[in-house]
């Protein structure tokens, strides 16, 4: 529970960095200033966490976590101080950011779609939409090269090595 | 006579037939992982390991050996042809290669290349063999303080060697420590930083992880910048340097091959430092220090000799210490995991086979290297020419099928996906993901290590233990080196000023 509300509250703050960063002079230091600021939160929320763990003579189970968050915090508020004195440099922009956030969405997607469509279907069918975003010319060869890599994984993963690949809808096929 | 009985024993085991054919898939996908831009011997090596689970592991190991060593010749193809170099080790190799290409003499660069990385990789081999024993036998006597030193100073020259911002990397190597935290505590038996979720009782996987920070997240790269352009190879003539002109070069190859294995055999340096400082050397020492740039083939040479006789000599580390001497390497313990071995000098002691069988395979492999990049680099070149489109997809389903297959879970694929996300982030805004790598692969030898210490010999065994205090105060300087260089430039520039 206690974890569940430092990390609403830590997305909250970050939130609010970010806003402001985005509406000062920093703004484009948005990443560079994000980025420390989230691993200082997700460090404070780890060090919350060792607070439970059982305490033992010499090094105990929370000895090592905290030592690395220790190390974590100092060298982000170095890097947070190296940033708002000018010495990083302006990341630029994603050049395709639609891009990439289709080919995220497609990833996840297929991630989800897996254990019900099974391994084979959803991989087809993501290869033919990954090149489809890529903007692969050849459309007989999108086909064809998604359907050789599902035979391919079909023989060589599936029957050859074993690997129980999810099947989804076809498990009663198969 | 116990080396040299050993070994010979390897190199008769390598006769049979399974242990030649997987050298030669090894050396061939180990050429065309190294010639494709955007994958480096790490992801080649990457990909391959999770299909090397169903090997038996002395195997699984020539083969992801023989990748490794062929990829680093892998990658001057692409960088004599097009000017692109396959893995950043073979960046210096454009600086001549291409210029050769220009000239029409690109079968003389090739050829250049071919020749020098196998006598570098020989000579690496070589001394990987003679050193690597007798350090294993001194390690077996390392405390438990000892070893955590040596991990830490592991960790600190790959985070100050590896180039950019030293607080990033640092900062990237202790995000991997801590990631290895998540799950069962290896001493106390409790579960750390599960957050009630029964899918984190083991925490991440290696394999995951690898594969996610190392393939998946250069597919996010490269997306990020899609031109949809592909590349255009050279016909290439296939004319090689004479004899002549390979006898002139001896002395370059040879000066070359002895900083690469040096250099590699330092945590972090790597092959791409011993390539350009190899080349450095040999441009500072040549007698025709003009023709540099300009299609000198003792700059092919200097380049390729160097960063393949670096796989030797990390490998040195990796396999007397178990302390990784390059991000190849931390993804060679992955695999060393997936097949339950442990790197380092009980691995001499328990499974002698395997390690000698390495060893072996590492001279063996670059014969295959020779032999396969004189008669195949038409055939690789030819394959090299695959659109990007089509290789991206194919490393995302080779990386998911590979993450899947070692456990059959898909909070392991859910993982992988979410650390390519995490490995793209951070490579973005200058957080480099092989210390996360090495963090996560080394960090329960370092936990481990740092609590039987102390529960040995207290807090104060850290610097009342001679060897751990020594490595202890190189680990901290090695941080704070590159820091101490940068505050004297900037005194020497206001100065000046």
């Amino acid at each position: 529970m206690s974890s569940t509300v430092l990390a609403i509250g830590s997305v909250i703050v970050l939130v609010g960095i970010g806003i402001w960063v985005r509406h000062s002079g920093m703004r484009h230091h948005l990443g560079n200033i994000l980025i420390p600021c989230s691993l200082i939160a997700v460090s404070l929320i780890f060090l919350a966490n060792t607070v439970g763990f059982r305490s033992e003579e010499g090094a105990g189970a929370a000895a090592i976590p905290r030592l690395w968050i220790f190390l974590i915090l100092v060298l982000c508020g170095i890097i947070l101080g190296q940033t708002l004195h000018g010495k990083e440099k302006v990341i630029p922009r994603i050049e395709r950011t639609g891009l990439l956030l289709w080919v995220i969405a497609a990833l996840i997607a297929y991630f989800v779609a897996m254990p019900y469509m099974g391994y084979f279907l959803s991989t087809f069918l993501f290869i033919i939409l990954l090149l489809h975003l890529l903007s692969y010319r050849k459309k007989v060869l999108i086909y064809l090269i998604a359907g050789g890599w599902v035979i391919f994984s079909y023989f060589v993963f599936y029957k050859l090595l074993y690997v129980q690949l999810p099947l989804g809808f076809f498990e009663d096929l198969f | 006579m116990d080396l040299l009985g050993n070994l010979g024993a390897a190199f008769v085991s390598l006769l049979d037939w399974q242990i030649m054919l997987v050298m030669v898939v090894g050396v061939i996908l180990g050429i065309l992982g190294g010639a494709m831009p955007g994958i480096s011997p790490s992801t080649a090596v990457a990909l391959m390991v999770p299909f090397s689970y169903t090997m038996d592991a002395k195997l699984a190991l020539i083969l992801l050996v023989a990748i490794y060593q062929a990829a680093n010749y892998g990658g001057s193809i692409t960088a004599v042809l097009i000017n692109t170099p396959g893995t950043p080790a073979a960046a210096a190799t454009c600086f001549d290669g291409y210029p050769l290409t220009l000239q029409g003499k690109a079968g003389k660069g090739l050829g250049t290349a071919l020749v020098s990385s196998c006598i570098g990789g020989m000579f690496g081999a070589i001394v990987l063999i003679f050193f690597c024993v007798p350090l294993a036998r001194a390690a077996l006597k390392f405390s438990p303080a000892a070893y955590f030193g040596l991990a830490i100073f592991g960790l600190a020259t790959v985070a100050s060697l590896g180039g950019g911002n030293i607080f990033k990397a640092f900062v990237a190597v202790l995000i991997g420590l801590l990631i290895k935290t998540i799950g069962l505590d290896p001493i106390a038996g409790v579960y750390r930083f599960t957050f009630g979720s029964d899918l984190l009782y083991d925490g991440f996987g290696v394999i995951p992880a690898l594969l996610g920070l190392f393939a998946m997240s250069i597919v996010f790269e490269k997306v990020e910048s899609w031109t949809g352009l592909d590349r255009v190879m050279e016909k290439v003539d296939s004319k090689l340097p004479s004899l002549q002109e390979f006898w002139e070069i001896r002395g370059c190859i040879i000066r070359s091959s002895i900083i690469g294995t040096i250099v590699g055999i330092f945590p972090g340096a790597g092959a791409t430092i011993a390539s350009f400082i190899s080349y450095d050397i040999a441009k500072r020492t040549s007698k025709e220090p003009e023709k540099f740039g300009k299609g000198a083939l003792e700059g092919v040479a200097a380049s390729e000799a160097a960063n393949s006789s670096s796989v030797g000599g990390a490998l040195i580390p990796l396999l007397a210490l178990g302390i990784p001497g390059s991000a190849t390497d931390a993804v060679l313990i992955g695999a060393f995991i997936l097949h339950d071995l442990v790197p380092g000098p009980l691995l001499f002691r328990d499974h002698p086979g395997i390690v000698y069988g390495i060893l072996a395979s590492l001279v063996v492999a670059n014969l295959l290297v020779m032999l396969i990049g004189l008669y195949g680099n038409r055939a690789f070149i030819k394959m090299v020419s695959v659109s990007d489109t089509v290789l991206y997809p194919f490393i995302v389903v080779v990386a998911l099928i590979g993450t899947y297959s070692v456990n059959g879970s898909l909070f392991d694929v859910a993982s992988c996906i979410g650390f390519g996300i995490l490995g793209w982030i951070l490579k973005r805004y200058g957080y480099p993901p092989a210390p996360v790598v090495l963090g996560i692969v080394l960090g329960k030898l370092i936990e481990y290590s740092f609590r039987r210490g102390v529960i040995m010999g207290g807090y104060t065994v850290f610097y009342t233990d001679t060897l751990a205090f020594i490595v202890l105060l190189l680990a901290m300087l090695s941080f704070s080196y590159p820091l101490l260089r940068a505050g004297l430039s900037r005194y020497k520039k206001s100065r000046h000023s």
